[in-house]
């Protein structure tokens, strides 16, 4: 079979290595593609990518300071799609450069829990992954918000999981988590 | 005074405006001044009590407690990053790959006392893995400052090697920090590691440790990976010398 390779180029965009490597996952897990990266265009990381096989699928102009995405896809349409949703789905993290890849949302996407559930108002979930010291700070901002919490980030400490789930108890809520692994909610993962 | 951990606590608030007054700093909005005439300075070069020591006892203490730090760390390892490293996990995975064959090259290289040899391996290390600094990176600024810790004279050309490589093959973030580091200035978490590790006491390795692992998404592991890779050069030069 001839696998079909698509890459995309995110200018000056920088996230941390889990939320790249649950992208990648998730882009992994579609139907008809074979492989998936998302990494920072260091020379290091290309030469990892072309030994991949991946080396088409890299952006002209593509450098060290820049996120790229590569997938080797059956088909075009499939490899096409792959470049979308992760695109879509790095904006959800709340994409700090500017996202120039292809299907890239021009709208700006919500930087905060409170512009989220602005734009979103029957929302009552939030899923928190950040670096796990600034996690228990988010999840009681969701908290006071009226938001379930699906806490992904570890590394948060006892005594502020316990803060959390008490307050969470109080209000009816739920906190799944810290470091919760993934979930399938309403058919998104 | 206690710490502050969370500078909402102390109505500091995102946006908020700071301003210099001459003889500190002030946020007006949080009624809120920095006086610094009352401010510890801080060292961001090794202090004495990270200093590897190198007799033999000691090396033995070292290789126990370089154990114990790796055994902390391996029970919170996360999955991305060079986490998977330190419990000798995550073949198959091409970054992994990668890093696991350059790394063994660098540690060889550096236990023959090979620096010129440990060049090119660091250099592929460089922007080397996901994230805001690359895995790679962080990889290196545990390794330079272990060497350094350790006495072993090979850091200096390593970091210098190092410092010029980075600003072309990595991202401006891990550039800076590797260009720090290659001047011997680290954090105080990797400091902390050190000292622990000096000191070889459990107690002091599980904090300094649990406090390494908790910086950044994979930073922390990634820079431990490099510490361990350092102590292992450091432990077998000397084992052969003693022999």
């Amino acid at each position: 079979m001839t696998l079909v390779t698509r890459g995309a180029v995110h200018k000056n965009s920088y996230r941390d290595s889990v939320e790249l490597m649950g992208i990648a996952a998730q882009i992994e897990a579609l139907e008809g593609i074979q492989r998936a990266g998302l990494v920072m265009a260091t020379p290091a990381n290309l030469g990892v990518v072309a030994a991949a096989g991946l080396a088409d699928a890299v952006p002209a102009g593509a450098g060290s300071n820049d996120l790229i995405v590569v997938v080797a896809a059956a088909d075009e349409a499939v490899a096409d799609a792959a470049i979308a949703r992760a695109a879509a789905l790095l904006a959800a993290g709340g994409d700090g450069g500017g996202g120039s890849g292809e299907g890239a949302s021009e709208a700006p996407a919500a930087q905060t829990l409170g512009e989220g559930v602005a734009e979103l108002p029957d929302a009552n979930l939030a899923l928190i992954s950040t670096p796990g010291t600034y996690a228990a700070a988010e999840a009681l901002r969701a908290l006071k918000l009226g938001l379930n919490v699906l806490l992904f980030s570890d590394n948060v400490s006892i005594e502020d999981e316990i803060r959390l789930k008490t307050l969470a108890d109080e209000r009816g809520l739920l906190v799944m988590g810290p470091d919760c692994g993934t979930a399938i909610v309403a058919d998104v993962p | 005074m206690g710490r502050v951990r969370d500078l909402r606590t102390v109505g500091v608030e995102p946006g908020m405006t700071l301003r210099a007054t001459g003889d500190g700093l002030a946020i007006p909005d949080a009624r809120l001044t920095i006086d610094p005439a009352r401010a510890h300075v801080w060292d961001p070069g090794l202090p004495r009590d990270a200093r590897l020591r190198s007799n033999r006892a000691s090396t033995d203490r070292l290789v126990v407690a370089a154990e114990v730090a790796r055994v902390l760390a391996a029970g919170r390892a996360p999955s991305a990053g060079f986490g998977p490293l330190l419990v000798a996990d995550g073949h198959g995975d091409p970054w992994l790959d990668a890093a696991r064959v350059r790394i063994e090259r660098q540690v060889a290289a550096l236990a023959d006392r090979d620096v010129e040899a440990a060049v090119e391996p660091a250099v592929g290390l460089i922007g080397l893995g996901t994230g805001l600094t690359p895995s790679g990176d962080d990889y290196l600024v545990g390794l330079l400052a272990g060497l350094e810790a350790s006495g072993d004279r090979s850091w200096a050309p390593l970091a210098r090697a190092i410092a010029a490589a980075a600003p072309s093959r990595t991202t401006a973030i891990g550039a800076a920090m590797l260009v720090h580091a290659a001047r011997g200035e680290y954090t105080e978490r990797l400091h902390d590691v050190l000292i622990a590790l000096a000191d070889g006491r459990s107690r002091g390795l599980a904090a300094a440790v649990g406090r390494a692992m908790a910086y950044g998404a994979t930073s922390g592991a990634d820079t431990l990976v490099g510490v361990f890779a350092a102590v292992r050069v450091a432990t077998s030069g000397r084992a052969r010398a003693a022999a």
